[in-house]
């Protein structure tokens, strides 16, 4: 794994790390940190009676209803009870993120993001080359390609 | 009575034919998927005028929609079934016993051979399902994909890209997958063995359960394994854990039978024929007698101990002597007495007694 940032023209820092110090350092991409933390904060900070009294806006069950019946009010509260719910799911299926197949729609739509993944990838790997062989002009711009792709998505 | 079910009643479901790899321990292989349309409530919170609106579309999209080749359906409103109607859905896979007890606005479509059965606002909005006789999860995979496909042209399913497809238990989310498979375990009961699979079974996420599902006790020496997991692998990964698994099992059962046979021969024999003594001479029986006796029939015609009986009538005979079946057939309403007694007179025809 290879971080590269360009702070200035001329000031580049690297940092070259394998995944298991990527690991150690913390820096795990297959589980987004904020996912993890927002679990924990709905738990833990906000405490079990916040989120007993958290309410679906759409169909209007409250989490504490829905551990009581064991059934969802709507598809809308995976996103209100979602503190709640991924240690649950992790308790009840080992995971939290689905890996198998999806509907049409969102199937065009991942296929979409991987090709601008690929296109990241390879601005990314010009970069690389173009600091390397201190471009900077030129690398500056290729930089400011990939902040523009990637805007969008955050 | 509904006319279309005479049709049903007339001939036996693709899973009982009693074919497919491993169809002497295995009896029928199924998948089903857990759908829910997007912009409604799940059933629980529903209105009755949202669950009225999610069966009329749903109905709308699965009859005019193109499911495949020879994917003509039979739709049926539950409201229009009496309790009998209802049993008989039941005691053939097609629905489950709590979409039988239900109110309200549901129904199934039947597919062609009984394969494809769906159920609308069971505890889903969709519930579709495919079942294959014998070991066939591949063949039930892919052809259940191609449905859900087809359906996903039609409507809009909820699904989040890290949660998958959603769905009213969280125990169903992810893939909204469900694999089970259906086996015939006489000689593991007899020998005592089955607490050694179901312990190992139930360390791998799988769970066991008897003839109708969740709830149910296993009858006939009948049992149900299933993946627990939905979420966090794909559709093929789950298949092929369940692939893996079974012959295993199968394998296990077949070494029992073996031993058995040639060990105990004289007690296993006597036994299976005094199965069929009592199926072709009896006046009444109740139907757990029925079940077991099959069950030991089953196992004698497998081992050869028994010859001249055909493994479709045997594997239809399991479902067409259940409590729904036989009132259907008599058209009326049967106290347990009598229909005991016309469940023995039923068994002696079809054996040929």
């Amino acid at each position: 794994m290879h971080l590269t940032e360009i702070e200035h023209q001329n000031v580049r820092k690297e940092i070259h790390l394998c995944d298991e110090c990527a690991k150690t350092k913390g820096i795990n991409f297959k589980v987004p940190l904020a996912e993890i933390l927002s679990g924990v904060i709905e738990v833990t900070g906000r405490g079990l009676k916040d989120l007993a009294e958290l309410k679906c806006p759409k169909c209007g069950i409250t989490y504490a209803e829905f551990r009581q019946r064991t059934r969802l009010g709507c598809p809308h509260d995976y996103v209100v009870f979602r503190g709640g719910l991924l240690p649950l799911l992790e308790k009840i299926h080992g995971a939290t993120q689905h890996r198998g197949k999806a509907p049409a729609t969102f199937a065009s739509a991942a296929r979409a993001r991987e090709t601008k993944e690929h296109a990241l990838e390879t601005l990314e790997k010009e970069l690389d080359r173009l600091v390397k062989a201190e471009e900077y002009e030129k690398a500056a711009e290729v930089r400011d390609r990939i902040r523009q792709l990637k805007e969008p998505a955050e | 009575m509904k006319p279309e079910l005479d049709d049903l009643a007339g001939s036996a479901g693709e899973w009982l034919r009693g074919t497919g790899p491993e169809s002497d321990v295995v009896i029928s292989s199924r998948v089903r998927l857990a759908r829910n349309l997007d912009g409604y409530p799940f059933l629980t919170q529903a209105a009755p005028k949202q669950r009225a609106e999610v069966e009329a579309l749903a109905r709308e999209r699965i009859e005019g929609n193109k499911l495949g080749k020879g994917m003509n359906v039979l739709y049926l409103a539950l409201k229009d079934l009496n309790p009998i109607e209802r049993l008989f859905l039941v005691e053939r896979h097609l629905i489950s016993r709590e979409h039988a007890a239900g109110d309200a606005d549901r129904g199934v479509a039947v597919g062609k051979r009984e394969a494809l059965s769906i159920m609308v606002n069971e505890e889903d909005h969709l519930r579709i399902q495919v079942l294959r006789s014998g070991l066939q999860l591949q063949e039930a995979w892919d052809e259940i994909s191609k449905i859900d496909d087809a359906l996903d042209r039609s409507l809009t399913y909820a699904f989040s890209p890290q949660f998958g497809y959603l769905t009213a238990c969280p125990t169903n989310v992810g893939t909204g997958m469900r694999i089970s498979v259906m086996l015939h375990l006489p000689a593991v009961v007899m020998t005592k063995t089955l607490d050694k699979i179901l312990h190992s079974l139930q360390r791998i996420n799988f769970t066991v359960r008897g003839l109708y599902g969740e709830g149910t006790q296993a009858t006939g020496d009948f049992y149900q394994i299933s993946n627990q997991v939905s979420l966090g692998k794909s559709e093929e990964e789950l298949v092929q854990e369940m692939q893996g698994v079974v012959p295993e099992i199968a394998k296990y059962e077949k070494t029992w039978r073996e031993k058995l046979l040639k060990e105990k021969r004289t007690w296993l024999e006597d036994k299976v024929w005094r199965a069929v003594g009592t199926l072709k001479n009896a006046r009444t029986i109740s139907s757990d007698e029925t079940l077991e006796l099959l069950s030991l029939l089953r196992l004698g015609v497998n081992l050869g101990v028994v010859d001249g009986v055909d493994q479709r009538v045997l594997n239809e005979l399991f479902v067409s002597t259940q409590p729904g079946h036989l009132q259907k057939h008599e058209h009326k309403i049967l106290e347990a007495a009598d229909r005991d007694a016309v469940r023995a007179a039923y068994i002696r025809k079809r054996l040929g007694a």
